[in-house]
C-alpha cells in the first residue's frame, strides 16, 4: 500500500489529544472515584506518569522504524508469521474498541439528550460521518482536528469554569488517605486510556518530521493527562466521591449543574459538543486505523474499498455486541483496561521490543525513503 | 414544546395505609405566560396560571404515567425549581423517592429540597399571591438566604457521607398577613419558610425551629445574610440590630491525649440596622461593646442549635464527622463506625468574633437627648 499522506508533528499531537481526551473525559470522574475516591485526581497523576511510560515504550519502537506501520513492524521484528498473527489480533482489537466507542457514543446521545430516537439513527449518521472522513484519508482528519480539539478543549473548560460557583473545595479532603494500591487501581482505566495511543502506529509513515515523534506524542499524552486530572478535580469538588462513582456520565452531571444569575444554565449541550466534535475524530481515527491495517494485512493497494464494508460491521457490532449499557459499560471499565493494558498496549510492544533489541534492531533518528525533511 | 406540560413545583406525600405515594405537580398552563405579564392592565386575569394535578403509585413514574392519563400534554420535569416531601414520608424515609429525580436526564439536582409540616400537597395547592405562579414564589423564598436553603445535590451528598445528618428547609402554610386567620377565618394561603428539618441516614427524625435553624447556619458557615438583635448594652430593654453581610466559619476539630474537641471559629461583619437604645454609636468604646453583645447572642444561638442536635435529634447536621475526617484521616478510621454515639458527647467551643464596620446613615442616636431631658 503506497500512500503519500504526510501530517506535521503538531497535528500528530494534537491527534493525539483528541482521540484519547473525548471519550475518557465523560467517564474518567465516575470510574476513577470509585475506588480513589476523593483522591482521584492524585490518581489520575499517577495514570499521567503511566501513560507517558506507555509513550516512552511505544516511541522507542517507533523511531527504531520510523517507515513502517503496525502490521509492517511487527512482521519486520517478529518475522512473517508470528509478526501476522500478533497484527491480526491488533485488527481484531481495533474493530471491537471502534464498534465499542460507536454504541457508546449512540447511548450518551441517547440517555442525556434524544431518549426516544431510534439508536440505529444515531450510530448510522456518526459512522456515515466518520467513513466519509476516513474515505478522505488521514490528511483530513488531522486538519479537521485542528478545527475540532480548540473546540472541545475550550467547551471542556468553559463548562469548568461555570460550575464554580457549586464547588466545594471540602469534598477533595482529606488529601492523600486513598492506600497506594487502590490509587494504582483507580489509575488502571485512565492509564489504558492513554495507552490508546497505540493506535497511532498504523500512521507512523505518514508523520513528515519522525525525529519530533517522541516529543509530539508526550506533550500530547501529558496534556491529555492533566486535563483528566483537572477534570477529576472539578467533578469530584462539586459533587463529593460518593456521587460521582454512581454516575455514568460524570462530566454532564457537572455540565448541568451550570446555572449563573438565572440566565446561563441548562447549557449540558456543551458536553454533547466535546463528545460529537471529539468521539468524530476519535471514532474516525480507530476507524481509519482498522481499514489502513487490514489493506496492509491483505497486501491491497488501497483501503479506500474497505471503508463501507468495515462501516457496517462497526454498525452492526455496535448494536449487537452489547445488549445493554450495563453490559457495555462493565466491559468498558472493568474489562477493557485491563484486557488492552496487558495486550496490545502495553504487553506486545514490550515483547516486540525485547525483540528488537535482541535482533538489534536500532533507533534510526531519520526517516528514509519518505520525503522527511530536516 | 407545545406538548409539553412543564412542571414548576413537584410534592410528595405518603398515602395512608398502602404502599403507594401520591404525586402533587404544578404545571405552567400554555399561554400563561401572556396573560398580563406584570398584572394590572388587562384587568387581571381571573383564572390561575397554574394547574395542580395529583396521582398516586407505586413510584413516581408509576404516578407520573397516571397524570398522563389525565393531562394533555407530556409531563416535562427540566423547570421544576423545587421538591417539597410530606411529613409522614419524610419519617419513613425518603431515599426510595429521590433516585427518580437523580436518575432521570431531566430533573436537574440544583433543584431545592424542602419537607412540608403536614402534607406536600398542602404546599403546592397554597396560592402565594406575590408571583404569578406559586411554585416561583415558593422557590424563590430561598434567595434570599434568610432562612435555610439546600440543593438536592448536597442533600444527597449529606445522606451518602457516613456520619453526616442532612438537612432540608421546612415550609408551613401561612398567612400573609399575621393572625388574619385567627381573626377572620382566612385560609392560609401562603408559604413560609419556618425553619429546618433534619434526617438521619435519609429518615427525618426531627425539626429546627427559627433560631435553631440560624445556629445550625451560623455553624455550617452558610450565613450570608440576616439580622442578628441584642439589648443595648445601655439600657437593657432597647434593642439594637444589626444587618450581616459577611461571615466566615472555620471548623477545627483537635485531639489532645485521644480526646476530641471542636473548636469553631466564627468571624462576621455587620453594620449597625436599627437602635432602640441610647448607645452613642459616634463612641468606639461603645461600637467595641456592641461587638461583644453582637457575638455573644450569636454564639447562643449556636448553643442552642447545639444542644438541639446534640442531645434531642443525636445527629451531626454540622458536618463536625467530615470535619474529623479531613484533618484526621487516621483517627477517623476507627472513630468513623462509633460516631453517632461519639456524637452527642464532643465538647464543642465556639468563638465569634463580631466586627460592626459601618452604622448606617447616623452616627448617635437623634432621640437620646430627648429621652435624657425626660429623666
Amino acid at each position: 500500500m503506497k500512500d503519500k499522506v504526510m501530517i506535521s508533528s503538531v497535528e500528530w499531537g494534537c491527534l493525539i489529544a483528541n482521540l484519547i481526551l473525548s471519550t475518557g473525559v465523560l467517564f474518567v470522574p465516575s470510574v476513577t472515584a470509585g475506588t480513589a475516591k476523593q483522591d482521584a485526581w492524585l490518581a489520575g497523576l499517577l495514570a499521567t506518569g503511566f501513560g507517558l511510560g506507555i509513550t516512552l515504550l511505544l516511541t522507542a519502537l517507533w523511531r527504531r522504524l520510523p517507515d513502517q506501520n503496525l502490521i509492517q513492524a511487527a512482521e519486520t521484528i517478529l518475522g512473517k508469521w508470528p509478526g501476522r498473527l500478533v497484527s491480526l489480533f491488533y485488527l481484531w482489537w481495533l474493530l471491537h474498541t471502534t464498534a465499542a466507542i460507536s454504541q457508546e457514543f449512540g447511548d450518551i446521545v441517547l440517555i442525556g439528550f434524544l431518549p426516544e430516537t431510534p439508536f440505529i439513527v444515531i450510530i448510522l449518521v456518526g459512522i456515515a460521518l466518520s467513513a466519509y472522513a476516513v474515505r478522505s484519508g488521514l490528511e483530513v482528519i488531522a486538519r479537521l482536528n485542528l478545527v475540532f480539539l480548540p473546540l472541545v478543549i475550550s467547551l471542556l473548560l468553559l463548562s469548568h469554569l461555570l460550575v464554580i460557583n457549586v464547588m466545594d473545595g471540602k469534598n477533595l479532603l482529606p488529601v492523600g488517605e486513598t492506600s497506594l494500591s487502590n490509587l494504582v487501581k483507580g489509575a488502571i482505566p485512565t492509564t489504558a486510556w492513554l495507552g490508546e495511543l497505540v493506535v497511532m502506529w498504523m500512521f507512523i509513515p505518514c508523520l513528515n518530521q519522525n525525529h519530533e515523534v517522541r516529543t509530539a506524542s508526550l506533550t500530547g499524552i501529558l496534556v491529555t493527562g492533566l486535563l483528566f486530572v483537572l477534570t477529576d478535580l472539578i467533578v469530584v469538588a462539586v459533587f463529593g466521591p460518593v456521587q460521582v462513582a454512581s454516575f455514568v456520565i460524570s462530566t454532564l452531571n457537572a455540565a448541568r449543574m451550570i446555572h449563573i444569575a438565572a440566565s446561563i444554565e441548562r447549557v449540558e449541550a456543551f458536553t454533547l459538543g466535546i463528545w460529537v466534535f471529539g468521539g468524530v475524530v476519535k471514532i474516525s481515527l480507530f476507524y481509519l486505523a482498522f481499514v489502513y491495517g487490514l489493506a496492509e494485512w491483505l497486501k491491497l493497494r488501497d483501503y479506500r474499498p474497505l471503508v463501507l464494508p468495515a462501516g457496517g460491521l462497526i454498525v452492526a457490532m455496535g448494536m449487537l455486541n452489547y445488549r445493554n449499557i450495563v453490559e457495555l459499560f462493565y466491559f468498558a471499565g472493568k474489562s477493557w483496561p485491563v484486557y488492552s493494558l496487558l495486550t496490545v498496549e502495553v504487553g506486545l510492544p514490550v515483547l516486540m521490543l525485547l525483540v528488537a533489541l535482541g535482533r538489534g534492531i536500532k533507533a534510526q533518528p531519520r526517516g528514509n525513503g519518505s520525503e522527511g525533511t530536516n | 414544546m407545545k406538548q409539553l406540560a412543564i412542571v414548576m413545583g413537584v410534592g410528595i406525600d405518603k398515602v395512608p395505609g398502602t404502599d403507594e405515594i401520591e404525586v402533587t405537580v404544578q404545571i405552567v398552563k400554555p399561554g400563561a405566560t401572556f396573560v398580563g405579564q406584570e398584572g394590572g392592565g388587562l384587568g387581571g386575569s381571573e383564572t390561575k396560571p397554574v394547574w395542580v394535578a395529583s396521582a398516586r403509585g407505586r413510584t413516581i413514574s408509576e404516578a407520573q404515567r397516571r397524570l398522563n392519563l389525565k393531562s394533555s400534554r407530556e409531563i416535562y420535569w427540566a423547570h421544576c425549581i423545587f421538591l417539597v416531601l410530606g411529613e409522614e414520608l419524610a419519617r419513613q424515609g425518603v431515599d426510595d423517592v429521590l433516585d427518580f429525580f437523580l436518575r432521570g436526564p431531566q430533573p436537574r439536582e440544583f433543584m431545592w429540597i424542602m419537607v412540608a409540616r403536614g402534607t406536600a400537597k398542602q404546599i403546592l395547592t397554597a396560592e402565594p399571591e406575590l408571583e404569578k405562579i406559586p411554585a416561583q414564589a415558593i422557590g424563590f423564598l430561598t434567595r434570599s438566604k434568610a432562612g435555610h436553603a439546600v440543593m438536592l445535590k448536597d442533600f444527597v451528598k449529606q445522606v451518602v457521607t457516613p456520619g453526616t445528618g442532612a438537612t432540608a428547609s421546612l415550609l408551613e402554610l401561612t398567612t400573609a398577613i399575621e393572625g388574619e386567620d385567627q381573626e377572620d377565618g382566612q385560609k392560609p394561603k401562603e408559604v413560609k419558610m419556618v425553619g429546618g428539618a433534619v434526617f438521619r441516614q435519609a429518615k427525618l427524625v426531627g425539626f429546627l425551629d427559627e433560631t435553631e435553624t440560624r445556629g445550625l447556619m451560623w455553624l455550617r458557615g452558610e450565613v450570608v445574610r440576616g439580622v442578628v438583635t441584642i439589648p443595648s448594652p445601655e439600657k437593657k430593654e432597647g434593642r439594637i440590630s444589626i444587618n450581616i453581610y459577611r461571615s466566615r466559619t472555620k471548623v477545627i476539630p483537635e485531639i489532645h491525649d485521644g480526646m476530641l474537641k471542636i473548636k469553631v471559629e466564627i468571624d462576621t461583619e455587620g453594620d449597625l440596622a436599627e437602635e432602640q437604645g441610647p448607645d452613642d454609636a459616634s463612641q468606639p468604646a461603645v461600637i467595641e461593646e456592641i461587638n461583644q453583645y453582637m457575638a455573644s447572642q450569636i454564639e447562643e444561638r449556636c448553643h442552642l442549635a447545639l444542644q438541639k442536635a446534640q442531645t434531642d435529634l443525636q445527629t451531626d447536621v454540622f458536618g463536625f464527622g467530615e470535619a474529623v475526617h479531613r484533618r484526621y484521616p487516621q483517627e477517623w478510621k476507627l472513630l468513623k463506625n462509633r460516631w453517632e454515639d461519639e456524637f452527642p458527647k464532643v465538647p464543642v467551643e465556639v468563638t465569634v468574633n463580631a466586627q460592626i464596620r459601618r452604622t448606617g446613615l447616623m452616627t448617635k442616636p437623634i432621640f437620646k437627648k430627648i429621652q435624657s431631658l425626660k429623666s
